[in-house]
């Protein structure tokens, strides 16, 4: 057998795993649940095939408009915010100061606990009364909201909760920063610039690579938003913070009307895949890359 | 040449300034947990006291011990996240190096069709597949145990890690692989021997990620686990603080602290490991 | 040698597939329960289990409880995966799903056999049939009732004597014992009126004390968009409106509730509640008990109960069980420790100390035999009362919609779904005898 050849079958061997499971576990199941939401399928009574009649009540559904809507403005908000606080925080930590490690684990800190514990802490924050956060308003004589109580607030407190944890990013940008080369700051130094003109001009068209990889991501991220409003609030008050996936959660696993259910999963990877598509595209405008593809 | 003493005390000033801001903004991020920790230390009949005390008046360390046995049985809850985490890691770190090592190594065709369709899935909501999952694993009887929470993610949704991986591997030099081949290695022993032990720093951060992401996952066990006996800790946090008799807000956050504790530890221990990563991983070096 | 050893190994091997097997031979019962409380877990696990495992030797029963809130879920997965246990203790609301959707069995041949049907209360039986076919066996069942702290009343100048049973005097003294702090802080709620629970519940709670329906009895439509049900939402809005911002009180304070610690000074309650009062509430405090009326006196039972599921492979030893479970002393002690409604009637007289020493639960008790009528059945209940009824009637407090109008939507999304639901099929089981 030729060298080239054991090497290919090698290569499909140990690629196999992922191969397979990638079939099993991705392929089949994206077209699988493209056909269920051609079904009523409410497991397992009704199995009946509707054609699109399930996208046409979601094009009716008031909760769908909702849920969509709950889930933009959360993005709209909390991804931009998120990238600038982790910029800020990356260059505040990218000091030369001693102890800055130290430092760095207590900004990143945050952004370790997730899921239930984390929504859990935050339910006991945002307590209108007791809780720490209209406490520290207080001490501004501010007269903080009902937060998770009252519909305009609730999307708030969960932004401003997701911004806490922004120091998770940190990591990436600290590392892009630390790849721009010193003597790009050198030289502007001695040709007279200021601090403000290094950051517009180096560190931000610089970082704008990884900028981008975390814009990606985070919309990503961000419109699969759950746990929170899961534990927190339930998707009130008056689904204030019914997010799309605790929607389509609640109409597949407790009404269980799966053929609804995958149908809405459908369109939230449709718009998920137009945004990234339109971050792409749009990304040759303000993305600077150093050196061009070869 | 700038005066030496002027710009001297300048230095100092800008010094200051700059631990000012940043411990200020420490403390801002620290106070929740403080909180955290104040209201596991309150005692029961002092909790949400008004006008609000950061410090309780007496310091409850027995809140924990009652936290973690006595209300519910977070010992068997942590038995099960160890071990569904622990089986996680071990398949993620195993089945992604190997899968990596062809994506990287090993010349094949449609190798990088597949690697693209790889990264394609980094962008797939988890919910398109979850449906359908959901249906054929509960025809397969697999609902309420733990393959679901392992068997996607390790083979077929790794797509993170293995993506990570490979650019790690494409740090390493082909010379070794060149080397080894001569004195007649297999591909799997090169693998093994010569790239595997270099890997560790990736295999790192492939392991303290999916530490992560399993040890709080709180969606897939919520779908698939019935029985309170197989719970892991972020199910049993969210079933105690469900609970019908009153909620003990100082023993929830207790527990809430010590599920966090691991996550911390892990994460103060391997610091180093994930910045490394994230610089690889992200493509910013080589 | 080493055959030796490999013959040790083969015979060991053997020997623990046999045993294995016979262990795997005694009959296990799965139990599901989303009732539970420390105590109450207890006692199954202590008290009932051992008692019927000793009488049935070769069956095991093996508990399990499920949250409130994943209940539906973790049933209709199981039912999904063919994993069904074999007896099932589940809650009001869920009665219709489990009939409609094929996960009970009817039970009329067993309680034919049994003999003990007219031992118990008449509307129970009613609440656990449908179609004229029984489906569960009752097993405790609260009620809703205004208690009142007297101790507050005096406090706030007051006439503890006062029976708040009036629409009207419930809303007014509920703004009057509203009190705040110099801050504005709310510290004593003047009427927990469970805005931030199930307020569907509460809402249907007052509809009926204004002797308004909610669904016809062929569940063909839906009967609450009524002159009575617009006079009721408004009523709820007018309460809802006595708590001004901040709207609902937080979190609860701590593991002693807010109504026993003196923070609240009415509320709804149920039976249960009682336990409550009796461990956290301070001496001092008198509480009072209302059955607040309008057009009609009623008390709404909520008829938990019992079934044997569609798929449990032993149902007659699931019914044994269940008549363990059910019979006088084991539903006596069941029900005394929960606080709750006994199903079983108890004649003009409750003889019971236990609930003669307890004044409010003696009140619960006489209203439940004299003017108790069971809680409505509503089929898919997730989806027309705590998805529809719900978001109408929060959309109608928070002044988004008047009550006319959120009343009008709901029924006319209530008719729809139901006549969907008859197209199904899924009410055939009413015509089929």
């Amino acid at each position: 057998m030729k060298e080239i050849q054991r090497e290919e079958i090698y290569g499909y061997l140990f690629v196999s795993p992922w191969l397979i499971g990638y079939i099993l576990f991705i392929a089949f199941p994206v077209v699988y649940s493209l056909v269920i939401s051609l079904y009523k399928y409410t497991l397992p009574f009704t199995i009946k095939f509707t054609g699109f009649s399930n996208y046409k009540e979601i094009f009716y559904d008031p909760l769908f408009r909702t849920a969509l809507y709950n889930t933009a403005y959360y993005t709209i908000l909390a991804v931009p915010l998120g990238i600038i606080a982790s910029i800020i925080i990356a260059l505040i930590l990218n000091m030369k100061l001693k102890g800055i490690s130290y430092f760095r684990t207590i900004y990143y800190m945050p952004a370790v606990i997730s899921g239930v514990a984390v929504s859990l802490l935050w339910l006991v924050l945002l307590d209108p009364s007791s809780g720490l956060i209209n406490y520290l308003l207080s001490l501004l004589h501010i007269r903080g909201p009902v937060w998770l109580q009252d519909p305009k607030w609730a999307k708030p407190a969960l932004i401003i909760m997701s911004l806490w944890q922004s120091g998770g990013n940190m990591i990436i940008y600290l590392a892009g920063l630390q790849q721009i080369p010193e003597q790009l700051y050198e030289a502007a130094t001695i040709d007279g610039a200021n601090s403000w003109y290094k950051f517009w001009r180096i560190t931000l068209p610089l970082l704008t690579p990884t900028i981008f990889l975390s814009l990606v991501l985070s919309i990503i991220g961000s419109f699969q938003i759950f746990t929170q409003a899961y534990i927190m609030t339930g998707g009130g008050p008056l689904n204030s913070t019914l997010f799309y996936v605790l929607y389509l959660y609640q109409k597949g696993f407790q009404s269980f009307e799966m053929g609804y259910a995958s149908a809405l999963a459908w369109i939230l990877f449709v718009v998920v895949l137009v945004l990234t598509i339109i971050v792409f595209k749009t990304s040759w405008r303000w993305v600077y890359y150093e050196a061009e593809v070869k | 040449m700038k005066q030496k003493s002027s710009s001297k005390w300048q230095g100092m000033l800008l010094l200051t300034l700059k631990y000012i801001v940043l411990i200020i903004g420490a403390i801002l991020f620290l106070l929740p947990f403080l909180f955290m920790l104040s209201m596991s230390l309150t005692d029961s009949h002092e909790l949400f006291q008004i006008p609000f005390r950061l410090i309780p008046r007496s310091l409850n360390w027995l809140n924990y011990k009652e936290a973690w046995t006595e209300n519910y049985p977070f010992n068997l809850f942590l038995k099960n996240t160890i071990f569904v985490t622990g089986i996680f890691i071990l398949g993620q770190v195993t089945v992604c190096s190997l899968v990596a090592y062809s994506f990287a190594r090993l010349r094949w065709r449609g190798r990088n069709l597949l690697f693209t369709v790889l990264l394609s899935t980094l962008m797939l909501p988890a919910q398109v597949v979850i449906i359908p999952q959901f249906i054929y694993f509960s025809k397969l009887g697999w609902v309420n145990t733990y393959y679901p929470l392992l068997i996607p993610w390790i083979f077929g949704r790794g797509a993170f890690p293995i993506f990570l991986l490979r650019q790690f591997y494409m740090t390493i030099p082909l010379d070794l692989d060149e080397a080894a081949k001569i004195d007649g290695a297999t591909y799997f022993q090169i693998y093994y021997k010569i790239l595997l032990p270099l890997l560790k720093p990736a295999l790192g951060v492939v392991a303290i990620n999916g530490f992560m992401f399993q040890w709080n996952n709180f969606f897939e066990p919520l779908i698939y686990i019935n029985e309170k006996a197989k719970f892991t800790l972020a199910l049993g946090l969210r079933m105690f603080q469900a609970g019908e008799f009153g909620t003990y807000w100082n023993f929830l956050m207790a527990d809430s602290v010590l599920v966090a504790l691991p996550c911390f530890i892990i994460f103060f221990l391997f610091q180093k490991y994930l910045v490394q990563g994230t610089i690889i991983g992200g493509g910013l070096k080589g | 040698m080493r055959r030796f050893y490999f013959s040790v190994l083969l015979i060991s091997l053997i020997v623990l597939l046999l045993t294995f097997n016979n262990v795997v031979e005694a009959v296990t019962l799965k139990f599901w329960t989303g009732h539970g409380s420390p105590e109450m877990d207890k006692w199954f696990d202590e008290v009932l289990i051992p008692q019927f495992e000793k009488s049935h030797s070769g069956v095991k029963v093996e508990r399990l409880r499920i949250p409130w809130g994943e209940f539906n879920e973790k049933i209709m997965t199981a039912f999904a995966a063919g994993t069904a246990p074999d007896i099932i203790f589940s809650g009001t609301e869920q009665i219709a799903d489990e009939v409609f959707k094929g996960l009970a069995r009817p039970l009329d041949e067993y309680i034919k056999k049994w003999g003990q049907y007219r031992d118990f209360n008449p509307m129970a039986w009613k609440h656990e049939s449908i179609g004229g076919r029984i489906y569960r066996v009752p097993v405790h069942m609260s009620s809703r009732a205004l208690m009142y702290n007297k101790t507050i009343f005096k406090e706030a100048g007051l006439n503890p004597n006062i029976v708040p049973e009036k629409w009207e005097q419930i809303a007014e003294l509920a703004k009057k014992l509203n009190l705040r702090d110099d801050k504005g802080n709310l510290i004593r709620l003047g009427a927990d009126l469970w805005f931030n629970h199930a307020f569907c519940q509460g809402f249907l709670y007052f509809l009926y004390q204004n002797k308004g329906k909610v669904i016809a009895d062929d569940f063909s439509k839906s009967l609450f968009n009524s002159k009575e049900g617009i006079e009721t939402l408004k009523y709820f809005v007018e309460l809802f409106d006595t708590l001004t911002p901040p709207n609902l009180p937080g979190l609860p304070t701590g593991p002693i509730p807010n109504f026993a610690a003196g923070k609240i000074a009415m509320a709804i309650n149920t039976p249960q509640g009682i336990f409550d009062l009796e461990k956290y509430a301070p001496k001092e405090f008198e509480f009072g008990i209302a059955f607040p009326y309008r057009k009609a006196r009623v008390i709404q039972l909520y008829v938990n109960g019992i079934f044997i599921t569609t798929q449990s492979k032993y149902p007659d030893l699931a019914w044994e069980f269940i008549k363990t479970f059910v019979s006088p002393d084991n539903l006596k002690a069941y029900n005394n420790m929960y606080r709750t409604i006994n199903p079983r009637k108890y004649g003009k007289e409750i003889d019971d100390p236990f609930i003669t020493q307890r004044p409010l639960l003696q009140a619960f008790y006489i209203q439940a035999q004299k003017i108790g009528v069971p809680y409505p059945i509503i089929p898919n209940y997730g989806t027309l009362q705590n998805r529809i009824l719900h978001d109408n009637i929060e959309a109608a407090l928070y002044k988004k919609i008047t009550p006319e109008q959120a009343l009008e939507d709901a029924a006319k999304k209530w008719d729809d779904t139901l006549k969907e639901l008859a197209k199904e099929g899924v009410f055939n089981i009413l015509k089929a005898k």
